[in-house]
């Protein structure tokens, strides 16, 4: 124990983040046929996502351990083992493509940031899709024994087809990441434009958080990049070089994965959990400001909050018994403080107390002359 | 032959009010300017100081200009917004000709020369007179000085006058009865040192915003605060003294304080034996005004009476502030007077921390009121029958005195005249009359009998639909010249942008007529503004508003120059008075008598409750400006009905209930807004909007036998429930463009709390 | 970085209604077109009262603590920001469990947005656009030795919610600043509850 202390490290997210990882291998294990299909060359590359799995499991599992997030996450992990689950699964796949896919959410922040992050993420989301089964021995193409001019394409160790090398699906094959690639160095560039004009971003963004993750980006794709055309332009000079490079810039961005801003690529799923919830409130009904009377609060949203308010130390937020802070709508809270300035001051507020409003009868014609 | 060339609602869709929401390109586009313009903003006589951001000859924002010594920085929201006047789609670009069919876009030429025949057709038919001009005081002082010379010279016309007319014009004529000179008598840093500040009439919180934190920099060294007026205004709630008097009673409430003032010896002997006349009769004229009295007719209660009348009279230091609550009425001189005697007779003026003024309205409300813009007036505030007065205009002009007209009508008789048939032709520029004059319908009519109608403007008026020829004008950022602010500072206002199309500056089409007409030798040295401005330094030496001693580069180094500034190595004068000499040929001050007398108009058992009219912070005068800027639009969308809940009660009348407000002139449905802060026997809708909505459809063309301003502030009305579809087409139109102002800014949240 | 010298003090008395502060924020480079300060009417019938609401900047941001996504940080110079956006999922927590009502969170792009102090300006040295425009100067911005010579009240930043105490960065002018503000809520009903 006196190890993990000494680094400042949980326990139980450390299990959980052990187990992940164990899940993972198992998985490339299997995956791989035992290794079998392993490809030596990207053994580094192996290595370094096993590692990054750790930690982003790490990572993970902390977070979820907030009381805040936890408050969601029990939420969701209740729906999921209820039976309705199948009802929900498919309204899920719809929401991940809006959220997760096709991120309109940005769009509606900026369109310009929308532009950028969707390149970036959609050429992100394709070169994972290609190499975390390359390197895990999922996939692999290897050329067809038979024929040179084919190439087969092996899943999980079984033979799935062969294609020609020098067909529409041949390129694919082998230009995907390089296209991947492109998008990524896009977006990264639009990125850089648009912070660059942004007065706002300018004064908030952070080097660590908001412009080292794009250059890390970009030296991967563009190491990527170099491999093609050292390959196609140059006859294979330096393409050793440029392959440890490219390696390096890989490593580096896994292991960076858990510290950095690429992490909310694990947290934003979240997003769904919270929709539904939200769904749920709805169905549930709002409660009434206990001051002004409108409908605001979700009762289920409520209820968690109280126990969370508890939890994190704030239960003494309360008025009396029966109202507590979260029983006022934000206008009220927001009322209240001036009414408090106003009542410290005295009287202020009404101006009439000095002196009552004369009131004549409406209908009672005013005479008005100069001499009484 | 003037009537709109199509249906009202026709012209809307094409001329707007549409709404401009965001800079060019969107909130998301590259905003960073390629320049800083400073500048004033052109929304209300403070004049604020601000920095316009340009980027390719588009103004895409502001930024506060912190270092300007009025309102260091400080804005109300329609100075924040004003930048979005430009970039408009309601902006006129080209010259606008009235066919059967609607208005035609016409090429400059073609207008210039209709516009040209016209005037030379109606005055060779009708005589010089039956063509007018009528004019404003959003003008700057070079444009009010071009208009003075161009309608005397070019047109030849007497009939000049100036939407000044409906602004502060009671407190001009007051201030030069007492005074002898009509200016604020103080810089504004002399509040902030007041022992007391008495505002009367004035909604300082809504319509001079900035002058709120003098006001309260004065209170957090222990001034007091008197606010005088029916409603509880923001800047009122928390006032020492409130005094929520009657519509129309001013008079008597100063006179009640004069009485009193005099009764428990407060008043300064010393000052008022050695700098004033006239005192016996003033105090003789208040002998009866009691507490009683008074009361009764204010209806304040006599404790009130009597604390308000302590309150001044103790005090060492004071300041009094009015506005349009007190000048807005048929005896508008004699209210700004009885204030005048009231700071008379304390002595407490022309010294540090004491001072008096009335704060003005329009963007150049001070510089417009002093160039020879009014029918009686020629430069540097002199008279146009003072024969003294006009031999040295005529030489500064080069014109002879039978070329230079004498007296003419004032607005509101132009416009009366126009609809007798007297007069023929109007040019008018920077002037909305369809939504500022009172008695609408007559307005209206009037606007309908003008054989030939030309008007100059950025955006189609409500008044201009009704025009032959529209040629258009420049905004205000689009030109530059001076202002004078309503401390009497006179400021630079610089060019940020140029006109885009065919727009160009009021005064280059002024010009460009005066041409046309063959008055080259009186205009063709107008080049510039700065030409213009320094035609007007020699005009105004030797007046009471002497501008020789400013100009343009003095200007700029010192952030203004208070005039008078009769020499260029004067520093200008920011405190007048000093010493106790004032602008009378004697150097006294004068005291006149205020006798009391009511309203033209008076509650009856037909119309019972008072309707008193006014201005709200988002909106500007008629607003052809502020009604077509998004954000203001959002805040304040339509006119209301503001009325206590007791009067509503008693007419079964609810929270935004349609009520029908019925006066002598006319009649208009508006929702009710209910609120415990106006008199239960008044009832208050502010004015900026025109047609359906237009508070001047009730208010009456009763006028100030002096100062000729119409009596807005008071009228008599009855009040009904009707049925909520009796509310104008236009009220949805406009709470149907406040709502998409909403909801067409970026993600607003779905619950609003 | 944001000087420590200045501070923000609001005095609701002050404030007139204008709503300059709300179109003045939506011109700050980091808000782009939506106000993040609120201007509300205490009760428009009874009183022309309305009270503007900036970010108080707890020391210990409750908005932060209720965020599930952590995506709500205050940075070393006591200014709490909008949530980042890569991790805010827009649960509305912060929302609704503020002390003070600041916090908005924008349904359709899943972000919480507040008062940030201007940080593109007051990170400059500028003051924030609601503080420079506002014409009553209820919302005051200025060096912190400052503010004691030009009011008569004197700020406090501590407040008693209901009997929890939070501290503040912002603070609010009274004419008592030792004791802490304490807002009840029976005060907000004629007769508590």
């Amino acid at each position: 124990m006196s190890f993990f202390s000494s680094l400042d490290l949980e326990p139980r997210p450390l299990l959980r983040a052990a187990l992940t990882t164990a899940l993972l291998c198992g998985a490339i294990a299997l995956g791989s046929r035992a290794g079998r299909w392993l490809d030596p060359a990207l053994l580094g590359y192996l290595l370094a996502s096993v590692f990054a799995c750790f930690g982003v499991a790490y990572r993970y599992w902390t977070w979820v351990e907030r009381p805040a997030t936890w408050m969601y996450f029990r939420d969701l992990l209740k729906r999921l083992a209820s039976p309705r689950v199948i009802i929900l699964l498919p309204k899920m796949g719809l929401l991940a493509l809006d959220q997760i896919f096709l991120q309109r959410f940005i769009g509606r922040r900026s369109i310009k940031r929308w532009g950028a992050h969707a390149l970036i993420a959609w050429g992100c989301l394709l070169g994972f899709s290609v190499t975390f089964p390359l390197v895990f021995g999922w996939i692999r193409f290897a050329s067809d024994g038979l024929n040179q001019d084919r190439y087969q394409a092996w899943l999980f160790g079984f033979g799935t087809g062969s294609f020609p090398v020098h067909s529409f699906a041949g390129f694919l094959a082998f230009h995907v990441l390089d296209l991947a690639a492109l998008m990524v160095i896009t977006g990264c560039v639009l990125a850089f434009i648009r912070r660059g004009q942004d007065e706002g971003d300018m004064a908030t963004q952070r080097f660590d958080l908001d412009i080292l993750p794009l250059l890390v980006l970009l030296a991967v794709s563009i190491t990527g990049i170099l491999l093609t055309v050292s390959e196609k332009a140059l006859q294979g000079r330096n393409f050793g070089t440029l392959a440890y490079l490219h390696e390096l810039t890989v490593i580096l961005m896994l292991l960076s994965l858990p510290f950095g801003k690429l992490f909310h690529i694990a947290q934003r799923p979240a997003q769904l959990g919270v929709t539904f919830y939200k769904a749920a409130g709805e169905a549930e009904g709002r409660l009434a400001c206990k001051a002004c009377g409108s409908l605001f609060i979700r009762a289920n949203q409520r209820r968690d909050l109280e126990a969370l308010f508890l939890k994190l130390g704030l239960e003494t937020a309360r008025h009396s018994e029966s109202v507590h802070h979260l029983d006022l709508c934000p206008k009220c809270k927001r009322r209240l403080l001036a009414k408090a300035q106003g009542s410290r001051l005295g009287g202020a507020f009404d101006p009439f107390s000095g002196i009552p409003v004369p009131v004549d009868p409406i209908t009672d014609p005013q005479t008005f002359r100069s001499q009484p | 032959m003037s009537a709109t060339p199509k249906s009202l609602a026709e012209l809307r869709d094409l001329y707007g009010p549409h709404l401009n929401l965001a800079p060019p390109g969107g909130w998301d586009a590259d905003l960073e300017p390629d320049k800083l313009v400073k500048t004033h903003c052109c929304f209300c006589g403070q004049q604020c100081g601000i920095q316009l951001k340009v980027k390719d000859n588009h103004v895409v924002g502001f930024e506060p200009w912190t270092d300007f010594p009025f309102n260091e920085g400080k804005l109300c929201p329609k100075g924040v917004k004003r930048y979005l006047q430009g970039n408009h789609p309601d902006r006129l670009t080209s010259a606008l000709m009235r066919t059967e069919h609607g208005f035609a876009e016409v090429d400059w030429e073609a207008a210039m020369a209709h516009t040209v025949n016209e005037i030379e057709r109606i005055q060779a038919q009708y005589g010089k007179d039956a063509f007018a001009m009528l004019s404003g005081v959003s003008l700057t002082n070079e444009k009010s000085y071009l208009a003075g010379k161009f309608a005397r010279l070019g047109l030849g016309t007497k009939n000049l006058d100036y939407n000044g007319r409906l602004c502060m014009v009671s407190a001009g004529v007051g201030n030069k009865k007492a005074f002898g000179v009509d200016r604020a008598a103080n810089a504004w840093v002399d509040i902030v040192g007041a022992d007391v500040i008495w505002v009367t009439g004035a909604n300082v919180a809504e319509c001079a915003p900035i002058t709120t934190d003098y006001i309260w920099r004065a209170r957090d060294q222990g001034a007091k605060l008197i606010v005088v007026d029916p409603r509880i205004t923001p800047l009122a709630r928390t006032a020492d003294l409130v005094l929520p008097l009657k519509p129309g009673s001013d008079c008597a409430l100063t006179n009640g304080v004069l009485h009193l003032l005099h009764k428990w010896d407060f008043i300064d002997w010393k000052f008022i034996n050695a700098h004033t006349t006239g005192i016996e009769a003033a105090i003789e004229e208040v002998r009866d005004c009691t507490p009683e009295w008074t009361s009764r007719l204010t209806g304040l209660p006599v404790a009130a009476i009597e604390k308000a009348a302590r309150m001044w009279g103790e005090a060492s230091t004071s300041f009094l502030l009015h506005a349009r609550g007190i000048e807005h009425q048929s005896k508008g001189v004699e209210n700004v007077l009885g204030c005048i005697n009231m700071v008379l007779a304390t002595g407490r003026i022309g010294r540090p921390n004491c001072g008096y003024a009335t704060i003005t309205g329009q963007g150049n409300g001070q510089g417009g009121r002093e160039h020879g813009h009014k029918c009686d007036q020629l430069p540097g505030n002199r008279d146009i029958e003072n024969p003294e007065h006009r031999k040295y205009i005529c030489e500064v002009w080069n014109c002879t005195d039978e070329e230079l007209p004498h007296k003419g009508l004032t607005a509101q008789e132009i416009m009366n005249a126009i609809h007798a048939g007297e007069i023929k032709g109007l040019l008018s520029l920077c002037f909305n009359p369809l939504v500022s004059l009172p008695d609408t319908e007559f307005t209206r009519e009037a606007l309908n009998k003008l054989e030939f109608y030309v008007n100059l403007d950025f955006f189609l008026s409500e008044t201009a639909q009704h025009a032959d020829v529209v040629l258009p004008a420049a905004l205000h950022e689009e030109d530059e010249g001076t202002t004078t602010s309503t401390e009497g500072r006179v400021i630079r206002i610089n060019k940020a942008v140029e006109p885009p199309g065919d727009a160009r500056p009021d005064w280059e089409i002024l010009v460009e007529i005066a041409q046309r007409l063959g008055k080259e030798k009186w205009f063709g040295h107008f080049t510039s503004p700065e030409a213009i401005f320094n035609e007007l330094r020699v005009a105004s030496k030797g007046g009471t508003a002497d501008y020789f001693g400013i100009t343009y580069q003095k200007i700029e180094q010192n952030m203004g120059v208070f005039w008078p500034c009769p020499s260029l190595d004067h520093p200008g004068t920011p405190r007048l008075f000093e010493g106790g000499k004032f602008f009378h040929p004697d150097g006294k001050a004068k005291f006149i008598p205020t006798s009391w007398r009511p309203p033209m108009e008076v509650v009856d058992d037909e119309f019972p409750v008072w309707l008193t009219t006014g201005r709200v912070v988002f909106q500007y005068l008629s607003g052809t400006q502020t009604r077509r800027i998004g954000f203001l639009v959002e805040q304040c969308p339509h006119p209301y009905l503001e009325i206590h809940p007791r009067l509503a009660a008693a007419h079964g009348i609810e929270e935004g209930d349609a009520v029908e407000i019925t006066s002598r002139r006319g009649a208009l449905v508006l929702p009710a807004r209910l609120v415990k802060t106006i008199r239960p026997d008044t009832v208050f809708i502010p004015y900026h909007w025109p047609g359906e909505l237009s508070a001047n459809r009730l208010t009456a063309r009763h006028l100030d036998p002096l100062s000729k301003i119409p009596e807005f502030k008071v009228s008599c009305v009855r009040i009904a429930k009707t049925a909520k579809d009796r509310f104008p087409a236009e009220l949805a139109e406009l709470q149907r463009m406040a709502f998409e102002a909403r909801t067409d800014q970026a993600d607003l949240p779905e619950q609003v709390f | 970085m944001v000087s420590d010298e200045h501070g923000f003090f609001i005095d609701p008395q002050r404030c007139i209604g204008c709503r300059a502060c709300v179109g003045a924020c939506a011109e700050c480079g980091t808000h782009k077109g939506r106000p993040m300060i609120h201007l509300d009417d205490m009760d428009r019938m009874d009183s022309p009262q309305t009270v503007p609401t900036v970010c108080m900047h707890c020391e210990d941001p409750i908005c932060a603590q209720v965020c599930p996504a952590d995506a709500i940080k205050r940075t070393d110079d006591g200014v709490v920001h909008s949530s980042q956006k890569p991790r805010c999922i827009g649960c509305e927590n912060c929302e609704l469990a503020c002390p003070f009502g600041v916090p908005i969170v924008f349904s359709g792009m899943e972000q919480m947005l507040k008062c940030d102090l201007c940080y593109d300006r007051t990170s400059e040295g500028l003051k924030p656009m609601c503080a420079t425009v506002c014409p009553s100067q209820a919302l005051l911005y200025v060096p912190k030795h400052q503010v004691l010579g030009m009011r008569r009240s004197k700020p406090v930043r501590e407040f008693l919610v209901g009997a929890l105490k939070v501290k503040t960065r912002t603070a609010v002018m009274v004419p008592d600043p030792d004791i802490p503000l304490h807002l009840d809520a029976a005060s907000l009903i004629e007769g508590g509850f």
